[in-house]
Order: C-alpha cells, then sequence, then structure tokens
C-alpha cells in the first residue's frame, strides 16, 4: 500500500491543529488508516502526553493511528 | 496474595494432581510460567513444559522461556513446527490464530502422547476473553485444559500467583507472537516476521520494555508504552530507532503518537 500525499486545505488544517499543541509539521501523508507527519524538526518536541492528545485531535474519520515520521532523524529531508 | 485468590490456587493444585501428568505449553511468559510451575509444584517430574518453536517465536522469547524453565525446575521441551507451511495463516485474516493455535496444539498434543500424557495445559486466563483471541476457540477444540480460565483468574491475579511463587516473570510484558505485528490482509512472511524481530531487538536494546514494531508493509509503526514515550522522544533516541528500525530492514520508520496498545492490530469492535 503506498503513501497517499496530503496537500493543500487539508494539510493546512491538520498542520494548524498539530501547532496548536505545539507540534509544527512540514508535511502528512496518509497511507490507508494511518496518518504520518512529519515534524519540522526533532528538537523540542511535545511531551507524550501532549503527543497523545494531538492524535486524540486528528484521529477518527478513517483515520486509527496518528504516528511521527522519524525520516528527519535519518538525516533526511523532511 | 487474598484469600479468595489462594482459594482457586488450591483447586487448581487439587485439579493437577487428579489429572496425574501434564504437558503444560509454554511460553516463558508470566500466564504459561505460573501454570507450569503450579503444575510442577502439585505433579512434580511428572510435569513437563514443551515450548513450540516457530517461525513467529522470537529468538529472545525462546532463550528467556528456556531460563524460566530453568528457574521453575520443570523438564523443558521444545517442538518445532511451521505456522508458514499453512497457506490460511499466511493469508492474515481474522482468524489467523485460530489456525496457528491449532497447529500448536496439534503438536503438543502429540508430544503428549510420546510422553503418554493425556492433558495439555494452557496459560490462557480471564482477561483473555475481552480481547479478539480467536486462538481460544483452537484450545477449546483441542480440549485444552485452561486452568486459569476454568477457575476465573485475571490477568492481574495472574502476576499475583506469579509473585507468591517468586518467579522472576511476575512483571514480564506481555508478548504475543511476531504475526500480530503485521495488519490482517497483509502476508505473514518470513522476511516481515525478521525484520519486525530485528527491530523489536533494537528497541528491547535501547532499554524499553513495552514496545511493538507494527508492520504496515515495510513501513514500520513503532508503539511505546506511553510511560516510556518521553525517553523515546528524545533527539539522541529518536535517531537509534530510526536508525535501527531501518536497518532492521524497514523503509520508512514512523513512531506512534499514542504509544503501546495491545490488540492494537484487531479488528475495531462495532458498538450495537
Amino acid at each position: 500500500m503506498s503513501a497517499e500525499e496530503i496537500e493543500g486545505q487539508e494539510l493546512e488544517r491538520i498542520r494548524e491543529i498539530a501547532l496548536e499543541f505545539g507540534l509544527d509539521i512540514v508535511r502528512a501523508r496518509r497511507q490507508g488508516v494511518m496518518l504520518e507527519l512529519s515534524p519540522r524538526d526533532l528538537k523540542n518536541l511535545p511531551a507524550a502526553g501532549v503527543m497523545a492528545e494531538i492524535a486524540d485531535a486528528l484521529g477518527g474519520d478513517g483515520i486509527r493511528y496518528v504516528s511521527l515520521s522519524l525520516e528527519g532523524a535519518l538525516g533526511e529531508e523532511v | 496474595m487474598n484469600q479468595q485468590l489462594q482459594d482457586k490456587v488450591e483447586k487448581i493444585l487439587a485439579q493437577m494432581e487428579d489429572f496425574g501428568s501434564m504437558v503444560v505449553a509454554f511460553s516463558g511468559g508470566v500466564d504459561s510460567s505460573v501454570v507450569a510451575a503450579l503444575a510442577y509444584r502439585a505433579l512434580g517430574a511428572r510435569a513437563r513444559a514443551v515450548t513450540a518453536v516457530s517461525e513467529t517465536l522470537a529468538g529472545r522469547e525462546l532463550q528467556e522461556a528456556r531460563e524460566i524453565a530453568e528457574e521453575i525446575g520443570i523438564e523443558h521441551h521444545e517442538i518445532a513446527f511451521s505456522e508458514l507451511s499453512d497457506e490460511r495463516f499466511v493469508e492474515n485474516t481474522s482468524a489467523r490464530c485460530f489456525f496457528c493455535q491449532t497447529m500448536r496444539f496439534s503438536q503438543l498434543r502429540a508430544m503428549a502422547e510420546q510422553l503418554g500424557v493425556q492433558v495439555v495445559a494452557s496459560g490462557s486466563n480471564q482477561s483473555d476473553l475481552g480481547d479478539h483471541r480467536p486462538g481460544l476457540k483452537a484450545m477449546e477444540d483441542q480440549r485444552v485444559y485452561q486452568p486459569l480460565l476454568e477457575h476465573a483468574v485475571s490477568k492481574q491475579e495472574v502476576r499475583e500467583i506469579a509473585r507468591w511463587l517468586e518467579l522472576s516473570v511476575w512483571d514480564k510484558p506481555a508478548k504475543a507472537c511476531l504475526s500480530s505485528r503485521i495488519p490482517h490482509g497483509l502476508e505473514v512472511t518470513q522476511e516481515r516476521l525478521r525484520r519486525i524481530e530485528r527491530a523489536e531487538d533494537v528497541l528491547g536494546d535501547l532499554g524499553f520494555v513495552q514496545y511493538r514494531v507494527r508492520d504496515h508493509g515495510g513501513l514500520a509503526r513503532v508503539e511505546i508504552a506511553s510511560d516510556e514515550l518521553d525517553r523515546a522522544l528524545e533527539r539522541t533516541i529518536l535517531k537509534a530507532i530510526a536508525r535501527g528500525v531501518r536497518d532492521a530492514g524497514f523503509t520508512r520508520v514512523t513512531l506512534d503518537m499514542v504509544g503501546y496498545r495491545s490488540g492494537s492490530l484487531n479488528p475495531v469492535k462495532r458498538s450495537a
């Protein structure tokens, strides 16, 4: 199953919600029931409890899992 | 241990003594360790622990099973079988555990017969009933003795009994078989199982206690227990997870933002 890039207004909506909780994301992808968020950087990420709140806010509507991309940790472009 | 739980243990021990001999399906987890320890207490050398070794058992788990059997003092056997030889298992429908447990307990039954033993026991407990567990049906079909289930012993009570028995695994986190990391509908393959095992070894080596690496077709979704998640979110740890899991064979690595939850890939229960 391939990942679908989320763009335009939908990406902006997701960015705004995540930013409200202090998570700055630059990219979002959807793979089946999973939403994958790419943070701007991996420094100063919100605490675990806040991450769970973000997942809760973005979950539902066919999204069962919200996951943080670790591609940035590999020195790849995010 | 309170009196009510003590009574349950006494009843189980008496029942085991009546059976005369027993083979315990033994993974080295807390549930089967408690059953094995009780069986050994009731039957001594007439109780044996048998571990069914297949592709879905992590090498680390097998080693731990050997160690806990030695700790209990029970005679330990291993039998090999291949779940991947059954297409119905490989297909990975929501009935996967039924096919797996049917194979597993057929092997255990055969081993028990070789040893001249009639009773095969498992560590299923009362708390298993609340989850999606088609494997329980297979055990019923195979007439497996399930003392913890029969005497309504919950998972928490299992841990209390383990502590009372002074078993080192009393607080060991649950570790389901490796195929439980693959969503239904994606085939269970040797390649997927081995990369999951390697990736989970990375997490274990990093000092995490409760975790799963879910395999979404090459994309790893790492689940770490919520009380360990803040540590996982430290930059240096994130890097180590990302590198280690990628090197284990995954093309993309992600960290689940909620953290570990048991059976997160199970079918969603619909409310009435």
